[in-house]
């Protein structure tokens, strides 16, 4: 006949074994070992009703908190700062939570709040869109027969407004997401958006320049 | 004001069933349904309030619904509900403990699993039986709906012609779904890419387990940690199998060389984490977090070939168009034709090329001097345009690449014309068929292999996609690529 209370001291101690000696998932480890230990101490499988309370409540937000913890030292690592500040919002609301239910609202929320902050960050890489400034360079540096000198004319002056365009439109369609949200084109020169751009300084001082011109940004 | 009924459904749908299934369950009473009741009617009055435009209209919904968090609530809301039926955090009576009932249980759940696996699939084969044409007629109700947002002035001639071509179109698929019906069955593609059999072996051997003489739920529930079974019946195999997949498909589509180095890391990494993981199951979220790091560190040279390549192509095209506008063939030829609108439009267009892309090239070429210290004839020794030909993806040929680098772009001066010799000679190379790559037909040969290999032998023809296995007939005498000769040659001559 099995002793089913052995076996479950056996499970419970396998299930914080999984997390021993792992640095990625201290507090992971604690809760399975408190619970390993309330399993432990029992002499009778009845008694474990009384002595478990939220211990496996406790156990899941701890694994929201080590894994978010990962994420932020990860993207903290890479310079991502935006991408940071979900997994960072997280540890700062789950810490000291005691349900599971709660932990996981604030994970939906925060996810949710960042991938709009990681939209509306993005969205400005290249100060919206290079080839518009290409467009601006060809139509007014290129030599063209005196026929079609204000075409091109025309066309550089439609080039600066199609960037004006561009980037009022992108803030009318963040207005939903952020009341007041406008484009900020100096972002490009943080980390996470500057070596993305392939060009040399001068000429995204360049660009940065335009865009004041041509959009008041 | 409202968002048009097919959008809605589209984004409401799935929350409407979720709150119909716990009702047919009879757990519609409580707080947390009473959330998922107010979270949804909440969703159908912004719903009600959006612009009926559709990009307007949808962007402010969803905007709405993400900073008030409705589709989380609902979520959380809807998870309580049937966590509560399920008994779910309370601790388990253990003066009643009947570990035989716990175990059939959780058996009893992982046969639910399988049997969803394999609804999920039959469900997907239903859906794929359905007649494309029904598509036609949805979209035509729904253009009908919108056609003002859509800026279609309904009274005009046009607007019936565009209906009819809708028609028109709509029975011709019709016809070839008759005669053709594999060009629109996505059975087999189906078939493989559910994986049934794998995510469901590994369920199957958990229940096995579960049903070995003398199983109890605590040995059971031990023995799958230990054994690595439940991060197998979460289907973490399926991890590699879409890494090795994803190495396939741009093995063969090739895109550049930087993104096929990146996937051949992920999967190097997948495969050195095996031997150090507990019960040789990678964690998913350390695999995520060491497989974005290498995205990071692929990232700039990734742009930074895509930047270069985009220009490359620009500044050769450019080159290419000025020389053929001034051909007698221009209001035939590849840009212009067919998609200018013929007569004034194309000639005008023509008219541009002719008088403006040597001075448009100029410019082009002095970007990506300042940008990368390169001019035209340096293209030609990069590796984004040694990939483009050893891939097959460059449009030209060698021969009419040579004309363009040795005769025509030191003569693409602004202001002036190509001499008559130089217009004589490419229109000779048009005349000749000799302008386009002869071997461009390897492409599909690698799109229809690495599909096949996916889906079955003959899958990709089976589906009516077009593929060759040689040159077009008027490109047989056109020579194909020599990478050598043409660097050690030509460009040391130009």
């Amino acid at each position: 006949m099995s002793d089913i209370l052995q076996e479950y001291k056996d499970y419970y101690n396998v299930r914080a074994k999984r997390y021993e000696g792992d640095p990625d998932y201290p507090k992971s480890y604690e809760a399975e070992k408190a619970l390993a230990d309330a399993m432990n101490s029992c002499s009778e499988l009845s008694e474990f009703k009384d002595k478990l309370g939220n211990l496996n409540e406790l156990s899941a937000v701890a694994r929201i908190l080590d894994t978010s913890l990962m994420e932020q030292k990860h993207f903290n690592e890479l310079k991502e700062y935006v991408r940071e500040l979900g997994p960072k919002r997280i540890l700062e609301k789950c810490q000291g939570q005691q349900g599971v239910t709660e932990a996981i609202t604030t994970v939906q929320e925060e996810s949710n709040k960042n991938s709009v902050e990681i939209s509306m960050d993005e969205i400005q890489r290249e100060f919206g869109d290079w080839f518009i400034f290409e467009s601006y360079e060809v139509s007014s540096r290129a030599i063209v027969p005196s026929a079609y000198q204000q075409e091109h004319k025309n066309d550089a002056e439609a080039a600066k407004k199609e960037l004006l365009k561009r980037y009022e439109a992108l803030e009318a369609d963040m207005q939903p997401w952020e009341d007041g949200w406008r484009m900020n084109p100096d972002i490009n020169y943080e980390d996470r958006h500057f070596r993305l751009l392939p060009y040399p300084k001068e000429s995204i001082d360049n660009r940065r320049a335009q865009a004041k011109d041509w959009t008041g940004r | 004001m409202a968002l048009d009924a097919m959008m809605a459904d589209g984004m409401l749908g799935t929350y409407r069933n979720m709150l119909k299934e716990v009702e047919e369950k009879g757990l519609n009473s409580g707080e947390d349904y009473e959330t998922m009741k107010a979270t949804l009617q909440r969703m159908e009055d912004l719903a009600e309030e959006a612009d009926p435009d559709m990009m307007v209209g949808v962007n402010w919904f969803n905007g709405k619904v993400m900073n008030e968090n409705l589709y989380g609530t609902f979520g959380d809301a809807y998870g309580r509900v049937l966590n509560s039926a399920a008994g779910g955090n309370e601790a388990r009576d253990t003066d009643d403990y009947d570990d035989g009932a716990l175990l059939k249980q959780v058996l009893d759940g992982l046969r639910g699993s399988i049997d969803a696996i394999r609804k999920g699939k039959q469900d997907a084969l239903e859906e794929d039986k359905k007649s494309v044409t029904a598509s036609y007629q949805v979209g035509k109700e729904y253009l009908n709906r919108n056609a003002k947002q859509l800026g279609f002035d309904t009274s005009k001639k046009y607007y019936d012609d565009f209906n009819k071509e809708i028609d028109k179109s709509a029975e011709e698929v019709k016809q070839d779904e008759l005669e053709n019906p594999e060009h629109y069955s996505n059975a087999k593609e189906i078939e493989v890419m559910f994986m049934e059999e794998q995510f469901i072996a590994p369920i199957e051997a958990l229940i096995k387990l579960g049903e070995e003489e003398g199983m109890t739920l605590p040995k059971f529930l031990r023995l799958q940690i230990e054994r690595g079974m439940d991060k197998a019946a979460e289907g973490s195999f399926a991890t590699r199998e879409g890494l090795v997949i994803d190495i396939k498909n741009y093995n063969a589509s090739l895109p550049n060389a930087r993104e096929c180095e990146m996937r051949a890391e992920f999967l190097e990494l997948w495969d050195s984490m095996v031997p150090d993981a507990p019960f040789g199951v990678p964690d998913s979220l350390k695999f995520s977090l060491a497989r974005r790091k290498i995205e990071h560190r692929f990232a700039p040279s990734i742009a930074e070939w895509k930047a270069k390549w985009s220009r490359f192509e620009t500044l050769i095209d450019t080159l290419d168009r000025w020389v053929r506008a001034h051909t007698k063939y221009a209001m035939g030829m590849d840009p212009w034709c067919p998609f200018i609108p013929m007569g004034g439009p194309r000639e005008k267009a023509i008219a541009y090329s002719k008088a403006c892309d040597n001075g448009n090239f100029k410019v082009r070429e002095e970007l990506i001097g300042e940008y990368w210290d390169l001019d035209f004839k340096d293209i030609f020794n990069h590796e984004t345009f040694i990939w483009e030909v050893n891939s097959h993806s460059f449009s030209y040929s060698q021969v009419y690449t040579e004309f363009l680098i040795n005769e025509v772009y030191p003569i693409c001066i602004p202001l002036q014309d190509p001499p008559k010799e130089i217009i004589e000679k490419c229109e000779k190379f048009y005349e000749d068929k000799l302008m386009s790559n002869p071997e461009w037909y390897k492409m599909t040969i690698r799109f229809k292999e690495c599909y096949d290999e996916q889906f079955g032998e003959g899958r990709y023809e089976e589906k009516g996609m077009e593929w060759f296995d040689g040159p077009h007939d008027h490109q047989k005498n056109t020579p194909v690529w020599d990478l050598k000769s043409f660097q050690s040659g030509v460009l040391q001559q130009s």
